[in-house]
């Protein structure tokens, strides 16, 4: 199969899906890209049950999720979240789920925090991957079993791939032998 | 006639006798026995694995892998320090026994290298430890590291007798020591005092239950016990 006709093959393998997921969630939106990758977009009511059809899907479920990352966008004030899916069954196939919600943390910061559905209960391995844009971007996923920090200390400030994140750390001071206290 | 080595601290004064001073002797033994800590943080640990492996070999130096900060002499600071991993750092440096040095390896290590504008990143490990030898590099080679080694050998036989901070541990003892010394002087206040306040103690303080605390110098000289 050359490149051409393995583009074609995914592209169909796609629409088929889209396909199916229009059935099954008919509010979600659907593109198929070039390359064959098809993007679906929902509203975070229906993340589960877009997640749920997409995880079993047949003939190829839809049954490894490689990657949970967010996107800010600032002047929306929207973060996106995006779940990268492919398939054990099906090495080519390649999705991504993408949902959106507010970025708005509340004044005082920290006050309230905009969520999506947890999808622990479709993947599991979306424990990590959802305490890492938790950490990251301030979102939260309800239903998830133990959300707090994975990659930052507990005591960090912020969320910094947020694009306003403002570095607050006091400036660095060299340590000598004279002036060091354990 | 013996020889002695040519750097050694000692001189042959007659045969059989040799001079020098402690201080010398010490910082002798010290700079040639320079254990380093089993320790890697980033990507130069690899080539400080490299450096202490059979092709540069710091065995020849002296120097060993040593597992356990108690017994480790300097520590490598090979990678990029967070800081999540600065309060480890500062922990593994307070274990180990004086007297100590800190080798800074790398870029990182030294400024924060490429990272150092990192919102997670510690500006070079100067922030939070005292450095003795900064070696620069991303990562520095072998050779490099065996230049830092030997500067920090150099280092080692210039040290002075200097004054080692005061432990945890002493700290506790001299506490401990304070406050016997407090409760001997409280002993003495209250025999040079009335005795009229011992009679409003009730009989049982010594238990704690009146809330008044036990005392192992206590003014009736144990008469409770």
């Amino acid at each position: 199969m050359n490149e051409a006709e393995l583009r074609q093959a995914r592209t169909a393998a796609a629409e088929a899906l889209a396909a199916g997921l229009a059935q099954a969630v008919p509010s979600a939106r659907t593109t198929v890209r070039p390359d064959g990758e098809l993007e679906v977009r929902v509203a975070p009511e229906d993340l589960l049950p877009a997640a749920r059809y997409l995880s079993q899907a047949a003939p190829h479920p839809l049954n490894y999720l490689s990657c949970v990352t967010g996107v800010d966008w600032p002047d929306r004030g929207v973060i996106e979240v995006v779940y990268t899916l492919h398939s054990m069954p099906d090495p080519t196939a390649k999705v991504s789920l993408r949902t959106e919600c507010s970025r708005d943390l509340g004044e005082p910061e920290g006050s309230s925090r905009p969520s999506v559905p947890s999808l622990v209960s479709v993947w599991p391995t979306a424990e990590f991957h959802e305490r890492e844009v938790f950490d990251l971007f301030g979102i939260g996923f309800e239903g998830h079993p133990d959300l707090r920090r994975i990659l930052l200390d507990e005591s960090f400030v912020g969320h910094p791939l947020r694009k306003d994140f403002v570095d607050q750390r006091p400036p660095h001071r060299r340590v000598t032998r004279e002036d060091y206290r354990p | 006639m013996h020889s002695i080595p040519e750097r050694s601290p000692l001189r042959l004064v007659v045969p059989g006798v040799f001079m020098g001073s402690v201080q010398k002797l010490f910082n002798w033994g010290r700079k040639n026995s320079l254990w380093y800590m089993t320790f890697g943080l980033a990507c130069c640990a690899i080539e400080m694995m490299a450096a202490g492996a059979a092709r540069w070999d710091l065995d020849r130096f002296g120097s060993f892998f040593r597992a356990s900060p108690r017994q480790s002499d300097f520590m490598f600071i090979s990678g990029t320090v967070n800081e999540k991993m600065a309060s480890r750092v500062k922990l593994l440096y307070d274990q180990m026994a004086e007297p100590k040095w800190i080798l800074a390896m790398g870029a990182c290590a030294c400024t924060g290298g490429p990272f150092a504008a990192g919102y997670n990143v510690v500006p070079g490990v100067d922030k939070i430890i005292p450095v003795d030898v900064y070696v620069p590099g991303c990562p520095p080679r072998p050779e490099a590291l065996l230049d830092g080694l030997l500067r920090l050998q150099k280092l080692v036989a210039e040290e002075g007798l200097r004054k080692v901070p005061r432990t945890a541990a002493q700290r506790a003892a001299d506490n401990a020591a304070q406050r016997a010394a407090d409760n001997v002087a409280r002993r003495a206040a209250d025999n040079a005092a009335p005795r009229a306040a011992d009679s409003a103690v009730p009989p049982d303080a010594d238990t704690g239950a009146a809330g008044v605390p036990r005392s192992d110098f206590s003014a009736d000289g144990g008469v409770h016990a």
